[in-house]
């Protein structure tokens, strides 16, 4: 089922973009090597299945807490990195996790992993059943971005992002809220990749390289960092653009790339932050109805 | 609170960048309730001296204490949660957040100490009406849902100055409050510190500006290359020699 499969695909794509917005978005700490939690999760997954026999519904939360884990550790770490440089560590932690999957013999190295279809109450899980799941996991961490802004931890988040030193004087520990952020982000990045083994039933090395991050990335620019709907939007466009139009399929790294350079100059708010072309346009088409009924 | 207690004592108080000794052996102490201006020409080492008390300097040496507690050399975040509130000389809001939820940060500090509660509700009714009060309090409340970034000068001065209040601070300190201020904004300011200080408010401010300090200050406190020349009310802080001396080569560029 090919729909059934571009469904999925956005469903994985829309979990990451989200999740690199609490981080990137909301906290404000640059990565770009999302990719690499994603794979932590993944291979966690696959070893935890196929090797220790766990049944998935144990080994997707796992999955989670192992590149949570690690995200921490890189938290830990970033707080003692200055923003553009925690940018360049980042991409190192991608290569340097992609390095480990391709040439660790206990990771199926340059083989790969095949990872077993999960069972639950006797339902192999085939496309549809990943495809319901994936939509449970996207309306909850909906759910949970959507309560971010009008949480303590948004605001703090906010304060990091803006102002560490004004951060401070409110007595917020900026070093803690982005160990958190880090680690709430990289978690959901790990659950994302173990739905992804699964549903693949293989997985390899490349399937998390640095282009894989710079995708997720390019997601939530053209949609909007810091927004809650934004990422949605840019992991939707992103992921269907290859599908529909075919030149977007064979130049996929220009694109990402273009949409990048395009997006931070014109419009770095996103499509759908504030005051982006798409919501003065928006706007005007409203104001313009009312004007009608007003007079007619 | 009792008049006149010493809240914050300064013993001693040392912070050398590598040669230069920015502020050296300060002592100093402010009452409780009171408004105590720290003067001083450009280069005195105020601002240095500021931010040590704030915690984002680490004293070479001295003693920093807060109702009878050592806080020297804890950092910021902790110094704001024994009590000590503080604004920037160039002001530092939360530019791409509403006014309302750069004032709503600042609850954070009663409403969600740790982490895991940082998970819970902000903007519940009670909290955002509470918001409310402070931003009337420095008369701003009508921007409460415009960016703060997009506030003029003034405003984002009082925006500042509300959060710090929202902290409940047990001392405010304000850094050049008035620096780059018009003189409207300026007259506007003095008349809020005014009610601050009516409501009992105890006030730490640097200031560059004479005239502002003399009309604001209970009591002065002048540095000058690093030291105390200085101390007294106003009118004897004016008359000081030293004082006049130090800021005799100022006297021109000063209106």
């Amino acid at each position: 089922m090919y729909e059934q499969v571009i469904a999925i695909n956005v469903g994985l794509a829309m979990l990451l973009a989200m999740s690199l917005n609490i981080i990137t978005g909301f906290a404000g700490q640059p990565t770009l090597g999302h990719a690499a939690f994603y794979g932590i999760g993944a291979y966690t997954s696959a070893l935890l299945t196929a090797k220790a026999g766990w049944p998935f519904l144990l080994a997707l939360p796992a999955a989670g807490l192992m590149a949570a884990l690690v995200g921490v550790l890189l938290g830990l770490f970033s707080v003692r990195v200055r923003e553009d440089f925690l940018a360049v560590t980042t991409i190192g932690i991608n290569f340097v996790v992609v390095a480990v999957f391709q040439y660790v013999e206990f990771f199926g190295a340059s083989m790969g992993l095949s990872v077993p279809k999960p069972e639950l109450l006797g339902v192999r899980f085939g496309n549809l059943e990943i495809l319901l799941l994936l939509i449970v996991l996207n309306v909850l961490m909906y759910l949970f971005m959507r309560h971010l802004p009008k949480s303590w931890l948004g605001l703090a988040l906010g304060g990091v992002r803006n102002d560490e030193e004004a951060a401070a004087s409110l007595g917020v520990n900026s070093d803690h809220y982005k160990v958190f952020a880090f680690g709430i982000g990289t978690f959901f990045a790990g659950m994302t990749g173990s739905v992804y083994a699964h549903f693949m039933g293989f997985i390899s090395s490349t399937d998390f390289s640095f282009p894989v991050s710079i995708g997720v990335l390019s997601m939530a620019v053209l949609g909007g960092l810091g927004t809650v709907s934004g990422p949605l939007v840019g992991a939707i466009i992103l992921t269907l653009a290859p599908e529909v139009f075919r030149f977007v399929s064979d130049y996929r790294m220009l694109v990402y790339g273009g949409l990048l350079v395009l997006m931070m100059r014109f419009q770095p708010q996103g499509l759908v932050g504030d005051d982006s072309f798409l919501q003065r346009t928006w706007a005007n088409l409203r104001g313009r109805g009312r004007e009608g009924n007003r007079h007619g | 609170m009792a008049e006149g207690k010493e809240l914050l004592k300064v013993v001693g108080l040392k912070k050398y960048f590598g040669g230069l000794k920015a502020v050296d052996g300060v002592d100093l102490s402010v009452l409780s309730g009171e408004t105590m201006g720290l003067i001083g020409p450009n280069g005195a080492g105020k601002t240095t001296f500021f931010n040590m008390v704030c915690g984002v300097y680490t004293p070479t040496e001295g003693k920093i204490l807060l109702d009878g507690q050592e806080i020297q050399g804890l950092p910021a975040h902790a110094v704001a949660r024994r009590g000590i509130a503080r604004t920037f000389q160039i002001t530092k809001v939360f530019k791409d957040m509403t006014v309302e939820d750069n004032l709503l940060a600042a609850f954070a500090l009663r409403r969600a100490p740790s982490l895991l509660s940082s998970l819970g509700r902000s903007h519940t009714r009670r909290n955002l009406e509470e918001v409310m009060e402070y931003l009337e309090r420095v008369d701003i409340a009508a921007f409460a849902k415009s960016k703060a970034g997009d506030l003029s000068l003034g405003y984002m001065r009082r925006l500042e100055i509300a959060r710090a209040l929202a902290l409940q601070p047990i001392l405010l300190m304000l850094d050049e409050p008035c620096a780059g201020l018009s003189k409207d904004a300026t007259r506007d300011f003095m008349e809020l510190v005014g009610k601050l200080q009516a409501a009992g408010t105890t006030i730490m401010l640097v200031e560059h500006n004479m005239a502002v300090a003399t009309a604001l200050c209970d009591r002065m406190t002048v540095l000058s290359y690093g030291v105390k020349i200085a101390e007294g009310t106003p009118q004897e802080v004016q008359s000081n020699q030293a004082v006049i001396d130090a800021y005799l080569g100022e006297a021109e560029e000063a209106e």
